[in-house]
């Protein structure tokens, strides 16, 4: 009876987890097949599935557009360059909100939530108005400046999640061994929250490289990245599926690599205490 | 503290900015006016039109929606996936790959699958006599034109959940689990009655990040549907976007930018004292 | 931190900061334009001219969905990217509000068969007497058909039995309402193919009705004078054409609208006259050869008379900020010479000069040239919208909203006009039309 029990068991659970694969494979198995569809194959009616010729024809016209190597460059510059400086200004930060008190800490705290929760389409004009006057759209110092507002705050938040949880004990043996505050941080801590740091890297990345709307107002052509490219293949005639559904694929790929390669930390990470919060 | 000066610098500067524009009348299309002080006008016409309310009810059904749906699904898959099963590794980390894409290619996945003439799930709807899914098309349907975008964002956001969840279930302690098994509890009790409460904090803070953004949906409305019809899926952010960037009002689109950052704090207040009730 | 690796960091910074800086690279004319057909046709020109010249071009190209705010944009954020931008004549007032234009009176006073030979400056000069944009491609509104179909004895013998006059390309409303209803036998065909997504394109629906029975949308005050019988009549007639077009018109976009009738699937289509080079184009259409152009059609007792015409213009126009003026007009005095237009219209334009229009080669490579100047002819063309800095505000929010909310019942149609009208007074109250 209970291993009759147990069987049912495992057949839902193996029926729910096709289902579950359905629901997110379906929509990526179909950009993913018409990436590779003739320019024919794109319209039938009724759609075909897999009756069609591959062609790499798609990948081939995204690839030979005059501006996707500077858009992928450009792309990955301003992510890496964006999450890097943004975990080095907000980790020091995290640390000292989990370590020290402060007379408005929790003011502090509530200031950082606020910037996490304020939406962009608030804050894109202003940005806009101020980075005229400064005479610095369209370059990547001021897409920089927003990848670091998007991911600071996150930085700050889910890094002090992980500050908090190591025991105190830690830092005090190792300034009793003689090391100051800084190199007890570098040398000590930062290993201990490697996994949380890469964690935080991979999700602040994806806000990052994501970015539409600051990138669309304070880009321009020289600046322009990869999800901004994608929208270039509508035009007056009519969305061109094919390519589209390639430069999608292309667009995501360099998330879904470094997702899987960051992936045990990712949830290893957010276990820290990240989630906690 | 570096991180605390830089969000000072660019992010408190540019929101005392957002503020300060919404009692100016500015219009950049019409320099010649010039730049004109006026007070709350802005507040005032915009909060009287009825529209303007409608919009922001709109939004809080799209939001509280699918916030919604993707905590329950979440949770679901968590569970699931968290379960001692062989091949969960490798699903996790397919159904994490949603969440990866640029909110942008998800609408125009989604605005080609549901294409009336050549997209797939159309046909799939019409071969199961779901007609009324098809006809009119869902992203021209009053009704429908919310829930679907619903199911784009539950599509692309539901990995977020199933991820945090799964971080705070591998966090659980096991041993209060001995113990309700020695005490022949059923697994749906020891559900309801010690994974659930002891996971509550990780789903608020799910929760606050998912309301969060889901209140800033802009890209996947802008290449589905732009609002329409009539203004059946407008949505706050969308409608900021059209005042400043087709009118080119700053004054307005500012407006209802404070408008958003105001249900945004009631929203973090409203989970804020969940959280806190729970920990005393 | 680690001060080595902070400084390396700023380094990389600053050096960006100078990479994007240079990145600009010293062109000597920078172009920039939407993505589409005409500027392909006029693209094909750039390489003579540089030879020609000397001059080296260069062009940067947006969809036409975020090209509008981004000239602004970039207009707005006194950025210097671009001397030549193509631009649609309805955006030049806003533009030249702004002082981003430089005037380009001297063009005409060099070239004076202009003022003759392209009837579009009639709209180019602006409000302060100057003229700030040269048309370069211009169309109409009007009704696509498969002359395949219109010529099939058997649909003619048919059409004839049952309205009992004969079945031709549409003159009358009445005839047009006959026609879609006629073909429309979905699912293999539709009637007429629409385009009902919230947008402009759905607003020119509307205008088209509204002009055609002699309506306005502004007064010669600039108040809204399009609440009236006219109006509804026009809002009831779009509502009743969608039941001759495919559901999936409700949702349609001009993209959408125009794949439907390039695939077949519809025996007529409310687009503009552009569409054509679609229709006919080889590798995209199923109906190439097929197909043909008609004005867009009037009351019976207006048949014969001349009515405003949606009229569609796109052209040239120089950034005031541009380093080399002289060379910007040069360019635009060479892409209007009549021999430059006969060269790429084929290639996807329609020559804003009569004369080129008149070509006898031209006609026979593109046979519809002669529908479309008839219908040039036989009415006024009308832009979308007088053309001030509101205008496209205008059409696209509240009047694309006025029709959208009709269509989907959620507003009756006085209800609805009332409502735009109301907002398009208030826009325009605000900003010193009244005083």
């Amino acid at each position: 009876m209970k291993n009759l029990g147990k069987l049912a068991l495992n057949i839902m659970t193996v029926g729910a987890i096709l289902l579950v694969l359905l629901w997110t494979l379906y929509p990526l198995m179909w950009i993913f097949l018409s990436s590779l569809k003739p320019a024919g194959a794109q319209f039938q009616d009724p759609p075909v599935w897999f009756n069609f010729e591959p062609t790499l024809d798609n990948y081939r016209e995204f690839f030979g557009n005059s501006e996707f190597i500077s858009a992928i460059l450009n792309s990955l510059l301003i992510t890496i360059v964006s999450v890097l400086f943004s975990l080095i200004l907000g980790t020091p930060t995290a640390y000292s909100l989990a370590r020290f008190k402060y007379r408005h800490d929790d003011k502090m705290l509530i200031f950082v939530l606020l910037s996490r929760m304020t939406p962009p389409i608030v804050l894109v004009m202003p940005l806009f108005l101020l980075a005229r006057a400064l005479g610095i759209i369209d370059t990547y110092l001021v897409l920089i400046i927003m990848g670091g507002l998007l991911s600071v705050p996150f930085v700050i938040w889910m890094m002090r999640g992980f500050f908090a949880d190591l025991p105190i004990e830690l830092e005090e043996a190792a300034m009793i061994d003689g090391c100051d505050r800084k190199n007890v941080l570098v040398r000590v801590l930062l290993p201990l929250v490697a996994p949380g740091l890469a964690a935080t890297a991979v999700l602040c990345s994806l806000l990052v490289w994501n970015q539409f709307l600051f990138v669309l107002v304070l880009g321009g052509s020289s600046t322009r990245t990869l999800p901004v490219l994608v929208k270039m293949f509508v035009t007056e005639q009519s969305v061109n599926w094919g390519v589209m559904s390639a430069a999608g694929i292309i667009t995501v790929l360099p998330l879904i690599i470094f997702g899987l390669l960051a992936q045990k930390y990712l949830v290893k990470g957010l276990t820290m205490g990240g989630v906690k919060e | 503290m570096p991180g605390l000066a830089y969000l000072g610098i660019v992010f408190a500067i540019p929101l005392i900015y957002a503020i300060g524009i919404t009692f100016f009348d500015w219009n950049l299309l019409r320099p010649d006016l010039g730049i004109k002080f006026v007070g709350l006008k802005n507040y005032i016409d915009i909060l009287t039109e009825v529209q303007t309310w409608n919009t922001i009810g709109r939004t809080l059904y799209f939001v509280i929606g699918a916030v919604g749906i993707e905590l329950i699904l979440g949770t679901a898959i968590a569970l699931l996936l968290n379960r001692d099963f062989p091949g969960t590794d490798i699903v996790s980390s397919v159904v994490l790959a949603p969440f990866m894409m640029a909110p942008i290619v998800v609408g125009f996945v989604w605005r080609f699958l549901l294409n009336r003439t050549f997209g797939p799930l159309v046909h799939l709807f019409s071969s199961l006599g779901l007609d009324f899914l098809t006809s009119p098309p869902i992203f021209a349907n009053g009704d429908l034109v919310i829930p679907a975008i619903i199911t784009m964002d539950v599509w692309q956001f539901t990995p977020f959940v199933v991820l945090v969840v799964l971080a705070g279930l591998k966090s659980l302690s096991t041993q209060y689990y001995e113990a309700a098994e020695v005490d022949g509890a059923s697994r749906w009790q020891m559900f309801w009655y010690i994974t659930l409460p002891l996971l509550k904090p990780t789903l608020l803070v799910a929760a606050v990040i998912r309301t969060l953004t889901a209140l800033r949906i802009f890209d996947t409305i802008m290449v589905t549907t732009q609002g329409g019809p009539g203004y059946s899926s407008e949505v706050l952010s969308f409608f900021a976007y059209r005042l400043g960037f087709e009118s080119y009002e700053m004054g307005s689109a500012g407006t209802v930018g404070i408008i958003i950052l105001t249900l945004a704090l009631i929203f973090t207040l409203f989970y804020i004292k969940i959280v806190g009730v729970e920990s005393e | 931190m680690n001060k080595k690796f902070l400084s390396a960091v700023g380094l990389l910074i600053l050096s960006l900061m100078l990479i994007s800086s240079v990145a600009v690279a010293e062109e000597d004319l920078e172009l920039v334009s939407e993505r589409g057909s005409h500027t392909e046709a006029w693209k094909t020109l750039m390489d003579n001219f540089e030879q020609e010249t000397g001059t080296s071009l260069n062009i940067t190209q947006y969809p036409y969905s975020d090209y509008r705010s981004q000239l602004m944009l970039n207009f707005t954020g006194g950025q210097k990217n671009y001397d030549v931008p193509y631009i649609s004549m309805l955006w030049y007032p806003s533009f030249a509000r702004g002082g981003y234009l430089k005037p380009l009176n001297e063009i005409v006073e060099r070239n004076p068969e202009l003022k003759e030979d392209m009837p579009g400056l009639e709209n180019a000069y602006w409000e302060d007497g100057n003229l700030y944009f040269i048309p370069y491609m211009n169309e109409l509104g009007g009704v696509l058909y498969r002359k395949d179909l219109f010529n099939d004895p058997e649909e003619k013998k048919n059409f004839k039995e049952q309205y009992g006059y004969e079945l031709q390309p549409p003159e009358t409303l009445q005839q047009y309402k006959d026609i879609a209803e006629f073909f429309h036998r979905p699912p293999d065909l539709y009637g007429v193919s629409l385009m009902g997504q919230r947008s402009i394109f759905l607003a020119t629906h509307f205008m088209n009705r509204l002009w055609a029975r002699g309506g306005e949308l502004l007064d010669d005050d600039y108040k809204p004078a399009f609440n009236n019988e006219k109006g509804i009549e026009a809002l009831k007639e779009v509502k009743e054409m969608f039941g001759y077009a495919s559901d999936a018109s409700k949702a349609h976009d001009f993209q959408d609208a125009l794949t439907e009738f390039t695939n077949g699937k519809s025996a007529m289509a409310e687009l503009w006259t552009t569409a054509m080079f679609h229709a006919n184009d080889e590798e995209n259409s199923d109906i190439v050869g097929d197909a043909s152009f008609t004005g867009f059609p009037r009351p019976e007792e207006a048949k014969d008379e001349k009515r405003p015409m949606l009229y569609i213009s796109w052209g040239f126009s120089v950034a005031e900020s541009t380093d080399n003026p002289e060379a910007a007009m040069e360019w635009i005095e060479h892409v209007i010479e009549k021999e430059q237009f006969i060269e790429a219209a084929p290639k996807g334009t329609i020559p804003t000069r009569l004369s080129a229009l008149e070509d006898s080669e031209l006609k026979s490579e593109l046979p519809w040239i002669e529908p479309f100047q008839e219908a040039l002819e036989n009415g006024i063309p009308t832009p979308m919208f007088p053309l001030i800095p509101e205008g496209s505000t205008i059409v696209n929010q509240e009047i694309a909203s006025l029709v959208s909310l009709y269509l989907t019942g959620e507003k009756s149609a006085q209800e609805a006009l009332s409502e735009a009208e109301n907002a398009i007074y208030e826009i325009l109250e605000e900003n010193n039309y009244y005083e």
